[in-house]
């Protein structure tokens, strides 16, 4: 699994993160490191498609990340790939074991 | 003192579109700043932000592609052209010279394609349309006409007609050949002349070809798309 825009939306599940957080996250939970070009070409497509939006707080102005949040439709999306996933994933591991 | 790779990370990241770093460009540099780049990092930015440049790019040429394709598709359809020639032969009596056979021709097309011939021709084929000025059709017609010697001698020389189908275009050529044989003979050059038919070669389809038309439209539309994106740049940097 190492679709730069499923791992952004994977890391943004449980909490919202700037870009070098989920990098750190994303190494931690998938062993990938995104390179920041990849990791921004991710966030920009994740935004135009309103699956991801920037956190809006008074402090923004302040500090130059800026966090990310998923949306509604952020989240129905992942959950609707992380089924497919696990459906691939089920499958391949019980036709492993039948071989 | 800034590393060697966070010169080269920073010199990437402007290569990314203006509006995308006027949106982006303060956290990302943040996350540069945060997460230590190394060398193949510099790659991955200048990639993406290639690829943002491109995409712009790509899709104002598409678009320009296909706007051009659609409309070589048209102007192939209204200039479906082919092409009736005739083999003809001539001589002067007494004289064996390439340019008395070519004066000789000359004056013929001359006195036998008159205004009036022409306007025969047009009007018994109802060839272009009928309700234009007649002067109008006879110089569409002039245009349609071609006469070519055919060789270093001039002993021979082609009448091509280009019509808008192969049946016509073999009609009007039939008109314009017995015109000349005729009027040759009627008008009695001097010295004499014999004008006479060699071959009909087979109609052909006029160049260019649809294809042709089309890839070349397809190609003007493409260009359009890629001068526009860089007026749009140029107009608006914004969006550069």
């Amino acid at each position: 699994m190492t679709d730069p825009s499923l791992l952004v939306l994977a890391s943004l599940a449980d909490s919202d993160k700037h870009g070098y957080a989920m990098m750190e996250d994303i190494q931690r939970f998938a062993g990938v490191r995104l390179g920041p070009g990849t990791l921004y070409g991710a966030i920009t497509r994740l935004e135009q498609r309103g699956w991801i939006a920037p956190v809006v707080s008074r402090l923004a102005s302040e500090d130059r990340r800026r966090p990310y949040r998923l949306t509604a439709a952020g989240r129905r999306s992942l959950e609707a790939d992380l089924a497919r996933l696990n459906q691939v994933v089920r499958t391949g591991l019980r036709r492993l074991r039948e071989a | 003192m800034k590393r060697p790779i966070q010169k080269m990370t920073q010199w990437a990241s402007r290569l990314y579109p203006r509006a995308w770093r006027e949106r982006y460009g303060d956290e990302f540099g943040a996350l540069l700043e945060d997460s230590q780049p190394r060398l193949r990092d510099a790659w991955d930015i200048a990639k993406e932000a290639l690829t943002m440049q491109l995409r712009r790019t790509a899709a104002f040429a598409g678009v320009g592609a296909i706007l051009g394709a659609l409309v070589g598709g048209i102007v192939s359809r209204h200039h479906d052209r082919y092409i009736a020639s005739a083999v003809m032969a001539v001589s002067v009596q007494g004289i064996d010279s390439a340019a008395a056979n070519s004066q000789a021709v000359q004056s013929l097309v001359k006195a036998s394609w008159t205004r009036d011939a022409l306007l025969e021709i047009i009007t018994s084929l109802k060839l272009y349309t009928p309700d234009r000025p007649a002067d109008e059709l006879i110089r569409r017609m002039r245009e349609n006409i071609k006469v070519a010697l055919f060789d270093k001698t001039a002993h021979s020389f082609t009448v091509d007609f280009v019509g808008e189908n192969p049946d016509q275009a073999q009609e009007v050529r039939r008109a314009l050949v017995a015109h000349l044989i005729d009027d040759n003979i009627r008008i009695g050059a001097s010295p004499p002349a014999t004008i006479q038919l060699v071959d009909y070669p087979p109609v052909s389809h006029s160049v260019p070809r649809p294809a042709t038309v089309i890839a070349f439209w397809t190609a003007v539309g493409a260009g359009v798309g890629l001068a526009l994106a860089w007026l749009r740049r140029r107009a608006n940097p914004q969006t550069a």
